[in-house]
């Protein structure tokens, strides 16, 4: 069919391979064939399957990386914690070993009990900003004389406030569940009683904290002649007990109760006492007002501020 | 039912193109081999032609006095084989026709004789075989002659295709490039095929696997709550350390 172009080319070709390529191109042809019409419905199922697949892979690997973020704050957090636990545990041991030698003379460091009694109030958050502020611990002798309610905030409940204590460092300390005196001095079982009903609440409340450590309601002063039979049942049952060395005045609930009033007894008592422990009341905003320049002052006296623990030589066993 | 017949179309269109494809190819190769076989035809013969027995090998040209000696002398190749070298006719000039067809004539007589020859020698040879006891005579001749029934054996033969000039060439590429391409999509098909059937069993694997990080993250989350606020303990880790470094003083 007209002349024929370029260079003629030659295919040699065993009979087998033809064979096998006509077998495989009829093979071809068929399967096309078949293929074809199919072709359509076989591609959108494929379609619907991979985006329903990288739909889940991307929810998948959103999930695992949310996992892994949570699971590592959660390590950090418990790590910190321990480690927060076992420096708690330090600072006691190193608070016991100065507070001996302040006594034995071979130490000029001073140590700043704070503690604040009659809690919880609402007005308590005050108090733990300022001493979050400040970066003061404290202790905090509370009772449950108004019930499962703050007093100046009868909507709220008493209960939750004491984790918000503890989460700053501060120590509670039990002051008796009624704080009433008839009731808890009529003798050793009934003072006793009013302890551990505190006790239990304050273990409900915080979620197992232990208050090991007892402020007689108005001071060992008002036990009268049941005082030796309290204290051995104390003793008996692991409780320490204290009192203050320097009443701040916040209670003495007459007209000249001022700031600066409680502030004078602080500062003044200050210079007697290389260690103290200062008596405050929650429900004071008088003390909530002097607070901070006594923690000033008492700092820059070299103080440091550290909260109650039981091996103190401040707490009577 | 149109995909169906649509296939088809194209199935059986394929066929017929690569049947027209194949016969104008080798009308083509007929066409060119033909015009190669012409190109020598008599009377174009030149002084380089060669004139001798087409199995005789050439003599190498050499540069040397034809002399008498030369014309009657025998000589010998690399195997010691006698080789006879033919009468060189002198140079006259170029050619004409009737030398070179007096030559092709004496050179298919001497063909022919050579035949006869050969023929004669292989009769005598198995004359020979019969004669020297390695059969027993006339009959066993013929039943030697017949020789046993050879098994099947598929027969290797070679096919060789030509095909005329590039653009036929360029064709035969064509159609095995579109071959290609359909098995290309017969595998696109039976990955997709294999894929349909396979992810939607791994997407409910992978889902298993979402909802049990879910509640892994919800158990996480709760026990943050319940340590607390991060910035908190970390600032109360802080706190606590100053405390220590203070005492430690």
């Amino acid at each position: 069919m007209g002349e024929t172009k370029g260079t003629a080319r030659r295919i040699k070709i065993t009979n087998t391979m033809l064979a096998v390529l006509v077998v495989l191109a009829c093979i071809i042809l068929i399967t096309a064939g078949f293929i074809v019409p199919r072709f359509g419905k076989t591609f959108a199922a494929y379609r619907t399957a991979r985006a329903e697949y990288k739909a889940a892979e991307k929810e998948y690997t959103a999930a695992e990386r949310t996992n892994a973020a949570l699971a590592q704050k959660v390590k950090e957090m418990k790590q910190m914690k321990s480690e927060s636990d076992k420096l708690q545990k330090k600072v006691f041991s190193l608070a016991a070993k100065t507070e001996k030698d302040i006594q034995d003379g071979k130490s000029n460091k001073k140590i700043c009990y704070i503690t604040i009694d009659d809690g919880p109030y609402n007005r308590g958050k005050k108090f733990l900003e300022l001493f979050r502020q400040y970066d003061v611990k404290a202790t905090f002798f509370l009772t449950t004389a108004n019930g499962d309610k703050l007093p100046d905030q009868a909507d709220l409940s008493a209960k939750s406030m004491y984790p918000e204590y503890l989460k700053y460092g501060h120590t509670i300390g039990n002051h008796t569940y009624s704080h009433d005196y008839r009731s808890v001095y009529s003798g050793s079982k009934a003072f006793m009683k009013a302890v551990e009903k505190q006790e239990k609440f304050t273990e409900e409340a915080s979620g197992g904290y232990k208050a090991q450590i007892v402020r007689f309601p108005g001071g060992t002063g008002m036990a009268g002649s049941r005082l030796g039979a309290i204290q051995e049942s104390l003793r008996k049952e692991g409780y320490g007990w204290v009192d203050w060395t320097v009443d701040s005045g916040d209670s003495w609930g007459n007209d000249k109760v001022n700031a600066s009033l409680v502030k004078s007894n602080v500062l003044a008592a200050s210079k007697k006492q290389n260690i103290m422990v200062v008596l405050f009341h929650e429900w004071s905003q008088t003390t909530v007002d002097a607070l901070p320049e006594i923690i000033d002052s008492l700092r820059s006296s070299g103080y440091i501020f550290l909260p109650l623990f039981y091996d103190s030589v401040m707490v009577e066993k | 039912m149109w995909y169906y017949i649509s296939s088809l179309v194209s199935i059986y269109g394929m066929c017929r193109g690569c049947l027209v494809f194949m016969e104008e190819n080798r009308k083509d190769t007929l066409q060119s081999e033909s015009k190669e076989n012409n190109k020598t035809a008599p009377g174009q013969a030149t002084r380089h032609t060669w004139i001798g027995d087409p199995d005789e090998i050439r003599p190498q040209p050499m540069n040397r006095t034809v002399t008498r000696m030369t014309q009657t002398l025998d000589t010998f190749d690399d195997r010691s084989t006698r080789v006879v070298e033919k009468q060189r006719k002198e140079y006259k000039g170029f050619i004409t026709d009737d030398e070179i067809k007096s030559a092709e004539a004496q050179a298919e007589a001497d063909r022919k004789a050579r035949e006869a020859e050969k023929a004669a020698r292989e009769t005598s040879m198995s004359q020979t075989r019969i004669y020297t006891g390695f059969g027993s005579g006339m009959e066993d001749t013929q039943e030697e002659k017949k020789k046993p029934a050879r098994k099947f054996k598929p027969v290797k033969k070679t096919y060789v295709f030509s095909i005329a000039d590039d653009r036929k060439f360029r064709r035969l590429r064509i159609l095995a490039a579109v071959f290609v391409l359909i098995l290309a999509f017969e595998i696109c098909f039976a990955v997709m095929q294999y894929k349909s059937t396979d992810l939607p069993d791994k997407t409910a694997q992978l889902k298993d696997q979402t909802a049990t990080l879910l509640e892994e993250n919800k158990e996480l989350k709760t026990e943050e709550e319940n340590l607390g606020n991060y910035e908190e303990i970390k600032e109360l880790r802080d706190s606590w350390e100053r405390l220590k470094e203070q005492l430690e003083e």
